[in-house]
C-alpha cells in the first residue's frame, strides 16, 4: 500500500521510495527514509496534499509523491 | 537586571566559562580572528542566535526559509574578534535548491574555523541527519541544542552529555530567544578554535572496501585537476552518486563560487 492509502490519524512505516534520484534524495533529506514512521495528520480541504508527522515535524506532500511512497504496518 | 543576574549565574555553572566572560557585539569587523558558520535545519533559531551575538537584526519568524542569503556580523569575546556567518536553513548538504546551496557551499568551501550547528532540540532525530553530514567533513563543530525552554515545557528529557559523547563534539544546551546559553556557546566555540577540546567526530566507518577504493582514486583525480580543493572526498562521493548539480559545477569550475570564486581560483584552470 502507498502513503496515500494511510487512513487519517493512522501511522505506518516506509518500506520503499519508488522514484528516481533527485526526487528520492529530496524526500530522504526531509526524513522520508525506509523504516521511518509517518502519521497522516491532515488533508488539504480541496485534496491533492497530505500532511504527515515525521520525526517531530509536520510536512505536506502532494499526491503524486505519496503515491510513490510504499508503506507497511510498523513492526512492534 | 534580573536577566543579567540569571545570565551570570548560568555562566558560573558552565564549565568552560570564566569569570568576566562577556560577548560584545561589534558594529563592523574588518579584520576577524576567526570565522564561525551558523548552520542547521530550517527554523531552528540560527538567526536568533546570530542577532543575539552580533546585535544585528536579521529576519526572524516562525516559518522555515526566511534566511536566503549569507549574512555576516561580528562580536568580540575574550579579546578576539569572531566573524559570524548566518546561513539559510537546510535539511541536507546534498540538496540542490538555491538557498540550500548557499549553506552547503559555505560549510564545505568557506573554511570556517568552527561550524555551529543549531538544532531544534524538540525534533532531535530529524536534526541529527545534517549534524552527521557535517561531522563527515569537519571536526570543528559545536552543537547548539536550541529551544531547550520548549523541551522543558513539553517534559522531554535530553541527555546532552551522552549526546556530546556519542557525537564526539561539544553540545551546548540553550534557549536563544530567552538569551540563555549564549555565553556558554561563545566560550565553547572559543575553546574549539583554540584547540582546547578533544574532538572525535562520529563518522561512518563501514564503507565497502571496493567503493572506498574507487572513491580514493577519484579523490586523487580531483586533487590533480584542482590543487588545493577542499573536501575532495565529498565531491568524489557526489560524482559517484550521479549528482547532476555537482557534476555540472565541476565541469564549469563553479563549485563553491559563491564563497571564493569557484574551483578555478582554487588552482585549476
Ligand atoms: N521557544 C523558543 N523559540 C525560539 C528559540 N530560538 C528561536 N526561536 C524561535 O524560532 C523561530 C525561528 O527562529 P529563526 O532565528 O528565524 O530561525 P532560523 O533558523 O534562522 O530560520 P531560517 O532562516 O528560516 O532557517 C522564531 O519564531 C524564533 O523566535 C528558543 O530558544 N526557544
Ligand atoms: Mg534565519
Amino acid at each position: 500500500m502507498s502513503a496515500t492509502d494511510i487512513p487519517i490519524g493512522e501511522t505506518a512505516c516506509i518500506a520503499a521510495l519508488n522514484m528516481e534520484a533527485p526526487e528520492k534524495r529530496r524526500l530522504m533529506d526531509m526524513g522520508f527514509c525506509p523504516g521511518a514512521e509517518i502519521q497522516r495528520v491532515l488533508d488539504a480541504p480541496l485534496g491533492g496534499t497530505i500532511a504527515f508527522r515525521i520525526r517531530g515535524t509536520v510536512i505536506a506532500l502532494r499526491d503524486e509523491q505519496t503515491d510513490k511512497i510504499e508503506v507497511t504496518p510498523c513492526k512492534n | 537586571m534580573q536577566e543579567l543576574k540569571q545570565a551570570s549565574k548560568a555562566c558560573d555553572a558552565c564549565g568552560s566559562c570564566q569569570k568576566g566572560d562577556k560577548i560584545a557585539p561589534l558594529r563592523r569587523a574588518d579584520k576577524a580572528d576567526y570565522v564561525i558558520a551558523l548552520a542547521g535545519n530550517p527554523n531552528t533559531g540560527k538567526s536568533t542566535v546570530f542577532n543575539a551575538l552580533t546585535g544585528m537584526r536579521q529576519h526572524v519568524g516562525n516559518w522555515p526559509g526566511k534566511t536566503v542569503v549569507r549574512e555576516e556580523g561580528a562580536f568580540r569575546f575574550r579579546e578576539k574578534v569572531f566573524r559570524l556567518v548566518d546561513l539559510p536553513g537546510t535539511y541536507s548538504l546534498l540538496s540542490n535548491s538555491m538557498d540550500e546551496e548557499v549553506a552547503r557551499d559555505f560549510v564545505l568551501f568557506g573554511r570556517p574555523d568552527c561550524t555551529v550547528v543549531v538544532v531544534d532540540a524538540t525534533a532531535l532525530e530529524r536534526n541529527l541527519a545534517l549534524v552527521l553530514q557535517i561531522l563527515e567533513i569537519t571536526e570543528n563543530v559545536v552543537i547548539a541544542l536550541n529551544l531547550m525552554d520548549e523541551v522543558e515545557r513539553r517534559g522531554i528529557r535530553i541527555d546532552d552529555r551522552a549526546l556530546a559523547r556519542d557525537l564526539g563534539v561539544p553540545v551546548v544546551a540553550m534557549s536563544a530567544r530567552n538569551k540563555k546559553g549564549l555565553t556558554e556557546l561563545a566560550a565553547t566555540v572559543d575553546d574549539v578554535v583554540h584547540g582546547l577540546v578533544a574532538l572525535k567526530p562520529r563518522r561512518i566507518e563501514s564503507i565497502d572496501p571496493s567503493i572506498d577504493q574507487v572513491v580514493r582514486s577519484l579523490v586523487k583525480e580531483i586533487e590533480k585537476e584542482y590543487p588545493g580543493v577542499d573536501n575532495a572526498r565529498w565531491i568524489a562521493l557526489r560524482l559517484l552518486e550521479g549528482d547532476p548539480g555537482v557534476e555540472a559545477e565541476i565541469r564549469s569550475g563553479t563549485l563553491g563560487k559563491a564563497v571564493h570564486g569557484g574551483l578555478s581560483l582554487a588552482g585549476g584552470q
